[in-house]
């Protein structure tokens, strides 16, 4: 098992876009989060009293660092697929459940990296930001630091979803091993949910999306204000997604140690 | 041409994109309709409308200072102040966020109003002074024609004669000018006709944070009226009338406008004071059957996008491309010939794959509640939806040609596929979480602003789909745009670049 | 326990097409062994039978008498070059040998070692995209010999190498053999196998067509047959046809007979007064064994289907 981790981690390491879409997690949680806290402002707000969530705007990066994550799990997959690299791999390693191990294990790791930078820096940007778009302690605004249990909720469950995306992206990439199929299955998971809510009117139906569509459900852990209006809770709603993630992955597992590659 | 046949077959010869294009008609039309399933409505079981004299549904609420008439008459008023009064009531709602500008539709107004009756929803023709819109002369809650853009006291004067109404304004009761001639659907021989004064709610709409909130502020204004002549002179009293929408308890708890109390009509010395509160004018939902029918296509475009992007990519897969450049040496032609046939398949598709959609979807549709009154059945016939279908599917070409430059430029189909669809995707997320006027920055500069070719109805703020705020035409201007710079990057490069 | 490589009644179908059919051959230590057979006889199906890529419908591929999946650190007991291609082509040379390294435990300095043995140490540093076939090609064996495997197995390895390389690979696969290693060679090119190769195992449509030592292969075929070089080629022909012998034109000048002993031949020709060159016993190249071997294996197959 240490052998085919060291493997599957030196693979990572060695391919340029690994690189790049670690990045693409840590940069686009940092610049879509300045992006949103940079435009707020207190007084567009739309209810009074006014209860913007402040961490979850500052953390709606994760939009974009999703695609990054997604990208990531499948590419370490189909790129085997698409380069033939996957037989020397099997050969190096034939117990194939290793193999899959080792590259949950890896993608894990890289994401759950590049997303803890990437909150991390959205978090601290936003606390320097949002003071003076008139988000202050007085006006009843917490800090985004972690000491607010909520706000390490919402980190800590921010990150874990990233990583779940990826690993989604493992399973994806390993049931359809084709590079173009997988990237855009994930993009249809991670987005026709939010898009489809737009476009249907009945409040049931948007809200069956916002319960079960994987976006919505994982990104509940962001919430740290008016939590009674979320559609699925927090820790449930990011459970729901480990289940689809375990689900898939495990599927793209048995596909694995059953197909000749 | 013999470029054009050779990518053809490329095409044509691969199994799994011939399968993924019709997967992606057949996607369009199955999300679509399914999706007409989750389309419900109770509008037409709460009414914020009144049903106007061709069937629409409109709004008609303002107050109406009438006596009857009949035959041929002309009346003449100088509408010497009108002055908004403020909200008369506060009922919640947004008080913060943008205030939507106010149209000719919206505005608060003083003039004449000719009127069969005074029951909301009654045919009509008005001519009014607008707070900023200048002078209109209005028909039936859908003809509007603008007078001078004066907003200074005026003179105001409309004359009937036979079915035609004629409409005039002057700045001193002395040198008239002619607006327009109208000819109203039912206003009777014996009609009602006076100065009316209409102020429609202002409407409130703050984005961000995960969705559009919109509310209304009910208004009203008063505006004074001299010189008020009727000719033929006739006799009989002046009456203060506040037609009225039917309000329910429900609309009053969301927020709606009750009747306003107090007297519509006063009159001192010659001078009459009207108050006024409400709107005349179209009211029909701002939600829009045809793009409700339409919801599949996002993930049709998703399938496409990927066909695209693969066409391109795959050339540089083995290497492809030397064959390909050696069999066609001009290398434009084979990027021309490449986004002919993709395009051309890729449109014929689309046009048959939302057409069905429409065809399949809106009877659905209208089953959970999206029927007249409150949205008139949409005809495949009718302008708007001709426009909304063809430039949906001219939308749905473009984006795929985009993904096709985009794959032959960076010769990667994940980076493709994944860059075009996040440019389709996430403005539509993150218009729902930025807040102000980004949105439709978003809409003017991004592919995603192409889904406005999917709605029939005009543009809107109020709504949380963040298409809805731009036309079809700025949508499918930017995505075309898209296209025309991606392939011309394209081009370029392949020219500059060794295969 | 004695390094091998063992296939014992495999049947192997994709998709209802049969690739290999009741095939069964062992592989020995310290000779090269010959896999050959035309393309699409099964010969690469049967290499990623025996490194468990693929799972065979029936029977058993063996490495040293173990199923290849359950070998611990595989890398050091098997090495083989399936197909010079799987190679990442944003991936570095080194990088691409060091993963393979890290699974088995074998130290990372052996990377470096097989990338000098095989002669891409200057470009180690560079993307295998930009290589050619044949530099991809000595990657893979790179790759194969990264373990110091004592069974190595080569699909095609002599493919995009220039004659250099050619020569270079021979030395290598004798040089590996006389260390007492398995070593399997597979090809389509009987020629390349000439001077190769101790042993051979022939297949055809799946099937074993021979398992045979070169030598004895070579006579078999060679039998008694004799060339004659004359300038009188179609007289030569006349004499010795009328004295019963079967006589097949080879080159423009030269003559094969078959059926009468080189020493009746010398006379048959002097008595006629035909002149000749030379006259030597003819010596069966591979690439004749080969096709004899495999119109057996075709008339085979036919009578077998005829016999259904």
């Amino acid at each position: 098992m240490t052998g085919a981790l060291r493997a599957e981690w030196t693979k990572a390491r060695s391919l340029p876009s690994t690189g790049w879409l670690v990045c693409v997690v840590a940069l686009g949680m940092v610049a879509l989060g300045l992006a949103v806290t940079g435009t707020l402002r207190v007084d567009e707000c739309g209810d009074d009293p006014c209860v913007l969530d402040t961490v979850r705007l500052s953390l709606a990066g994760v939009n974009v660092a999703q695609v990054g994550a997604a990208v990531l799990g499948v590419l370490l997959v189909t790129g085997e697929y698409a380069t033939g690299t996957i037989r020397p791999t099997l050969v190096s390693v034939p117990r194939r459940g290793e193999v899959l191990a080792a590259k949950v294990a890896v993608v894990g790791v890289l994401t759950a990296g590049g997303a803890a930078l990437g909150v991390g820096g959205a978090l601290l940007v936003a606390r320097a930001v949002l003071p003076s778009r008139g988000f202050t302690a007085e006006a009843g605004y917490p800090d985004s630091t972690l000491l607010h249990d909520l706000t390490q909720r919402a980190a800590v469950g921010t990150v874990l979803y990233l990583v779940l995306v990826a690993l989604l992206g493992v399973g994806i990439g390993l049931l359809v091993q084709d590079t173009g199929g997988a990237v855009t299955l994930m993009m249809a998971v991670l987005f026709l949910g939010p898009v489809l809510a737009l476009f249907v009117s009945d409040p049931d139906w948007q809200a069956w999306l916002h319960r079960y569509a994987p976006t919505d459900a994982g990104l509940a852990v962001q919430a740290t204000r008016d939590l009674a209006a979320l559609h699925i809770a927090p820790w449930p709603g990011l459970g729901l997604v480990a289940g689809y993630a375990a689900a898939v992955v495990l599927a793209g597992g048995v596909v694995l140690c059953r197909r000749d590659a | 041409m013999s470029a054009v046949l050779a990518e053809w077959t490329k095409l044509r010869s691969v199994p799994r994109w011939i399968a993924t294009l019709v997967g992606a008609a057949v996607l369009t039309v199955g999300l679509s309709a399914l999706g007409a399933a989750g389309g419900t409505t109770d509008i037409n079981d709460h009414p914020n409308f009144v049903t106007g004299p061709d069937g629409d549904p409109v709004a008609d609420g303002f107050g109406f200072a009438h006596r009857t008439v009949t035959g041929d008459v002309s009346v003449t008023v100088h509408v010497t102040s009108l002055t908004p009064t403020g909200a008369r009531a506060d009922r919640g709602g947004p008080d913060r966020g943008t205030v939507v500008p106010r149209t000719p539709w919206t505005d608060v107004a003083a003039g004449i109003t000719l009127k069969d009756g005074t029951e909301p929803g009654s045919s009509y023709v008005s001519v009014l002074l607008t707070g900023s819109n200048g002078v209109r002369m209005q028909s039936d809650f859908t003809q509007d024609v603008a007078g001078t853009p004066s907003a200074d006291d005026r003179w105001l004067r409309l004359t009937r004669t036979g079915d035609e109404v004629t409409g005039f304004e002057s700045a001193d009761g002395v040198e008239w000018q002619q607006i327009a001639t109208m000819t109203p659907a039912a206003v009777p021989d014996t009609a009602e006709v006076g100065p009316a004064v209409l102020s429609a709610p202002a409407v409130y709409v703050a984005r961000g944070m995960g969705g559009a909130s919109m509310g209304e502020h009910p208004e009203s204004a008063v505006a004074t009226f001299q010189d008020v002549t009727v000719t033929p002179a006739s006799d009989g009293t002046w009456r203060g009338t506040a037609v009225t929408m039917p309000i329910t308890d429900d609309l009053i708890a969301m927020g709606a406008a009750e009747a306003p109390s107090g007297p519509v009509l006063t009159e001192r010395s010659g001078t009459y004071t009207v108050t006024g509160s409400g709107k005349v004018g179209p009211q029909a939902p701002d939600d829009d059957v045809v793009e409700a029918a339409l919801l599949g296509v996002v993930a049709g475009l998703m399938a496409l996008i990927c066909v695209g992007a693969l066409f391109g990519t795959s050339e540089y897969r083995r290497g492809m491309i030397r064959t390909t450049f050696t069999a066609v040496p001009r290398r434009g032609q084979v990027l021309a010939a490449k986004a002919t046939v993709l395009g051309a398949a890729t449109f014929v598709l689309s046009l048959v794959a939302v057409v069905a959609s429409f065809v399949v979807a809106v009877p659905i549709l209208q089953d959970s509640g999206m029927a007249p009154p409150a949205f008139p059945t949409p005809s495949l016939t009718d302008a708007a939806v001709v426009r909304a279908l063809v430039l949906t599917a001219l939308f749905m070409t473009s984006v795929t040609l985009v993904a096709l430059a985009v794959g032959m430029l960076v010769r990667r189909s994940a980076v493709a596929i994944t860059f075009t669809i996040v440019l389709v995707v996430l403005p539509l997320v993150a218009g729902t979480v930025l807040p102000g006027t980004s949105p439709r920055w978003l809409m003017y500069t991004t592919l995603a602003g192409g889904l406005a070719t999917l709605r029939a109805k005009p543009p809107t703020a109020t709504l949380a789909e963040p298409w809805a705020l731009i036309g079809p035409g700025a949508g499918i201007t930017v995505v075309l745009c898209y296209a025309a710079a991606a392939l011309g990057l394209a081009w370029w490069q392949l020219r500059r670049r060794d295969a | 326990m004695e390094p091998s490589l063992e296939v014992r009644d495999v049947r192997k179908t994709y998709r209802g097409v049969v690739a290999v059919d009741g095939l069964s051959f062992t592989v020995r230590p310290g000779e090269v062994t010959g896999f050959v057979g035309p393309n699409g006889a099964g010969k690469s199906t049967t290499m990623r039978l025996l490194l468990g890529l693929d799972a065979p419908d029936h029977g058993e591929a063996l490495v040293d008498g173990s199923r290849y999946g359950t070998l611990d650190r595989p890398l050091t007991r098997v090495g083989a070059l399936l197909d010079a291609d799987a190679v990442h082509p944003s991936r570095r040379a080194r990088d691409h040998l060091l993963w393979m390294a890290r699974s088995n435990g074998i130290a990372d300095r052996r990377a470096d070692e097989v990338l000098d043995q095989v002669g891409l140490a200057a470009v180690a540093h560079k993307r295998a995209g930009g290589f050619s076939l044949g530099m991809r090609q000595r990657l893979g064996i790179a790759a194969a010999l990264l373990g110091d495997p004592p069974v190595l197995m080569f699909d095609e390895p002599t493919n995009g190498l220039d004659p250099d390389g050619i020569v270079w690979i021979r030395l290598l696969l004798r040089a590996l053999a006389s260390q007492g290693r398995v070593v399997l060679v597979s090809s389509h090119l009987m020629g390349e196998l000439q001077d190769t190769a101790d042993r051979l195992v022939v297949i055809g449509r799946g099937r074993l067509v021979a398992e045979t030592a070169v030598p004895d292969l070579l006579a078999s075929v060679s039998r008694d047959q004799v060339e004659v070089v004359t300038p009188q080629r179609s007289e030569a022909m006349t004499v010795l046809a009328n004295a019963g012998a079967t006589v097949t034109v080879q080159a423009a000048d030269g003559i094969v007979v078959e059926g009468l002993p080189g020493s009746e031949i010398a006379s048959l020709l002097g008595a006629a007064g035909v002149t000749f060159v030379e006259l030597r016993r003819h010596r069966a190249s591979l690439e004749e064994a080969y096709m004899e071997l495999t119109r057996g294996a075709v008339e085979f197959a036919t009578a077998d289907e005829d016999a259904r």
